[in-house]
């Protein structure tokens, strides 16, 4: 038997940066935002719309090249309301969810938010799948997924 | 090998420095996987198993084969990720391809991004011995190239004329990151790093990927006529903390060596085998590599190294794609270098003259998160045929 | 190179906290008190001790303990600062150059990886020449001890 008595708690920390240039796909798609579009690109082979725009298609290993821009408008596929404090997430209670453009293969995660509420819990009522949303754009926006500040409703 | 398994197809990008290839992870592996399916032309749906090579530290994501793994096709079918290089990752799509699991398995790695590298080196020690004194990959190399130095009383220009042959070999190689042919006087000239070693005997860190598809005989006979068989593969892990004659002799690629030269049948290495590709992110390691392997004894590479025995050109050549020193990414490291031994044998390489040349042997390592303690070695022997 | 790319910058910045086990636990408590904590595993002498036998994975036996004096083994001259390798006691962090030396302490069947200090000169040749391997070295003792590491401060040759 270990003798805990003994034990010693070591604490210590990993602080890497990492720096990446990313290729001309994730470029146009994130150049996009920085002029309120949110784009996709079309797969040749089996014709899915990818969004946000990919490089090549997962499913049939191909370069995707043909663009396509779409009205911006999204719906939930499914969400889930957080109710504690996550570090580097907003404050509770904030809705994450995995939304669709339009007939788009592929899904993504984003924030929902301007759900109005009295009390958070009714938040899991009021958000719904199926749901349409429009994107919030930031003020000064950087060609980053952030220049979305969150989705909201189509009729807030 | 009771049954064969070779290697098909290769899919390569040229390697270039840090943060220099304008491309993430997920879009180089794609590059290189769709590259060595086309190569041959086989489809994403002749794949059975998908294997690839990366390391969390080194993708800036954890548990990054969520984002890699189906760039090199792995959507729908079985794959795994593993952390250690590239012979390591053959081993694995061998194992399952003469399991009678999978008749074409692609193996793939990319290295895209800027980091510190000496901080990423110094977090894969421990935290309570190595950790906290700053120990990191460049002092392990230091620490091995200075006990070569004393027990083999050699000159520290030893160290320059092998970083010189690599970065030689290196210049014609279309695919190395670094082309530039170092002077043995220069080479000497450039500062201290970890004495003995200097700036230009250590690898500058590369970025790039590579692919190759690995077949059934059957597979292999359907898609090539050029397949490089694998006849044998051996690993061995060392030790982590062990004497300091235990963590510097190397014991662990003689036993890989062993095992692989076996497989192969191989009885006299020296005789067989007409090229190598060793892992070598620091010069010297290359002599440390051919005696551990088997090729001379001790202390006695510096001699086949002065002879240009070695070199492009020479009754052994070492390195032909100008090794470590030219190319040194962590993560796609080892399979470049087995792509390079396959191209060499293939005589596909314009700078090199390889005709002729039928049996390649590969070392491989993931020394590069430190070479002294903890270290797996991967021998791995190709066989030009029908 | 594109010129239609999107350079990205990013942080790995995790905490983490691991216990130390019985084994360890006492070789580091053993550095608080100016002590080399040690073990005997299957015949076999270890400082610092072992938890297990790596060659039979059966536990140990007794322990040891000593002064902490030993030989150099290996050494390298280290001559860059590392930009981001950040020392647990930050005020310890070596200037260039400095020599990080494989020690045996006493007759351990494995070694330790430690400064090595003391030479009254910054040329790197002239260290070099300094440091014969099999040399006899001693641990130069922190004054503020928090059971680790680097309690010892660095290694020095024993005259």
């Amino acid at each position: 038997m270990q003798d805990i008595s003994y034990n010693k708690r070591f604490e210590y920390n990993w602080d890497v940066p990492f720096k990446v240039t990313l290729g001309e796909s994730y470029f146009r798609f994130l150049d996009g935002l920085k002029n309120k579009k949110i784009l996709g690109n079309i797969c040749p082979k089996c014709n899915g719309l990818h969004v946000p725009a990919r490089p090549f298609c997962d499913k049939c290993l191909v370069e995707i090249t043909k663009w396509y821009e779409t009205s911006g408008i999204v719906t939930i596929e499914s969400f889930s309301v957080t109710y504690v404090k996550f570090l580097g997430l907003p404050d509770p209670p904030h809705i994450t969810g995995i939304v669709r453009a339009e007939n788009a293969v592929t899904s993504f995660l984003h924030q929902i938010g301007g759900i109005p509420y009295d009390e958070p819990k009714e938040l899991d009522e009021k958000t719904k799948i199926g749901m349409k949303l429009k994107p919030v754009w930031a003020e000064k926006r950087i060609g980053d997924i952030q220049d979305i500040l969150y989705f909201t409703p189509v009729d807030a | 090998m009771k049954n064969k398994v070779a290697i098909v197809s290769c899919g390569i990008i040229k390697y270039e420095g840090q943060n220099e290839l304008g491309m993430w992870n997920d879009e180089a592996t794609f590059k290189v996987s769709k590259m060595a399916l086309d190569n041959v032309g086989a489809e994403k749906d002749d794949l059975d198993f998908v294997v690839i090579s990366t390391m969390d530290g080194l993708d800036g994501i954890t548990i990054s084969n969520g984002l890699l793994a189906p760039a090199a096709g792995a959507y729908n079918k079985s794959s795994v990720r593993i952390e250690t290089t590239g012979v390591h990752c053959i081993f694995s799509a061998v194992a399952d391809i003469l399991s009678g699991n999978s008749n074409l398995v692609m193996v793939a790695s990319s290295d895209t991004l800027e980091m510190d590298f000496g901080y990423v080196t110094n977090f894969n020690q421990d935290v309570y011995f190595r950790g906290p004194v700053g120990f990191n990959a460049s002092q392990s190399y230091g620490m091995l190239a200075m006990d070569y130095l004393k027990k083999h009383n050699i000159d520290e220009k030893d160290y320059a004329r092998i970083a010189n042959k690599n970065y030689l070999a290196g210049a014609v190689n279309p695919y190395a990151h670094i082309n530039k042919k170092y002077s043995t006087e220069e080479i000497m000239a450039s500062p201290y790093v970890n004495w003995p070693l200097r700036s230009l005997e250590i690898g500058k860190i590369s970025n790039g990927a590579v692919a190759c598809l690995i077949a059934s005989e059957e597979k292999a006979k359907e898609l090539t006529d050029n397949p490089v068989w694998i006849s044998g593969i051996g690993l061995t892990s060392s030790q982590y903390l062990g004497s300091w004659k235990e963590l510097s002799d190397m014991k662990a690629i003689k036993k890989a060596c062993k095992k692989a030269s076996d497989m192969a049948g191989i009885k006299d290495l020296k005789k067989e085998i007409d090229l190598m590709e060793i892992t070598a992110p620091f010069a010297p390691f290359e002599l440390i590599a051919m005696e551990s392997l088997g090729f001379c004894e001790e202390g006695k590479a510096v001699d086949m190294l002065n002879n240009g025995d070695t070199s492009i050109g020479g009754t052994l050549p070492v390195n032909l794609s100008g090794g470590g020193l030219c190319t040194n990414a962590p993560n796609s490291g080892g399979l470049f270098r087995v792509v390079q031994a396959v191209k060499q044998l293939n005589n596909e390489l314009d700078g090199v003259n390889t005709e002729n040349m039928e049996k390649a042997l590969v070392h491989d390592s993931d020394m590069f998160i430190g070479a002294v303690g903890g270290v797996s070695h991967g021998v791995l022997m190709l066989e030009k045929g029908e | 190179m594109s010129n239609n790319v999107i350079k990205k910058e990013w942080r790995f910045n995790f905490d983490f906290s691991v216990a130390s086990g019985e084994t360890y636990g006492r070789f580091f408590k053993g550095l608080n008190d100016k002590k080399i904590i040690g073990n005997i595993c299957n015949n076999r002498t270890f400082y610092p001790p072992k938890p297990f036998c790596d060659k039979t994975l059966k536990p140990p036996d007794a322990w040891l303990e000593c002064d902490g004096a030993g030989i150099v083994e290996a050494f390298t001259i280290c001559c860059e600062k590392s930009n981001g390798v950040k020392f647990s006691k930050t005020d310890k962090k070596p200037d260039v150059p400095y020599v990080l030396g494989v020690i045996k302490i006493k007759d351990s069947e494995h070694c330790i990886i430690h400064f090595i200090s003391g030479f009254e000169t910054k040329d790197v040749s002239e260290i070099a020449d300094k440091i014969e391997i099999g040399m006899k070295v001693k641990p130069v003792w922190a004054t503020k001890r928090e059971g680790e590491i680097l309690d010892i401060e660095y290694f020095e040759p024993v005259i």
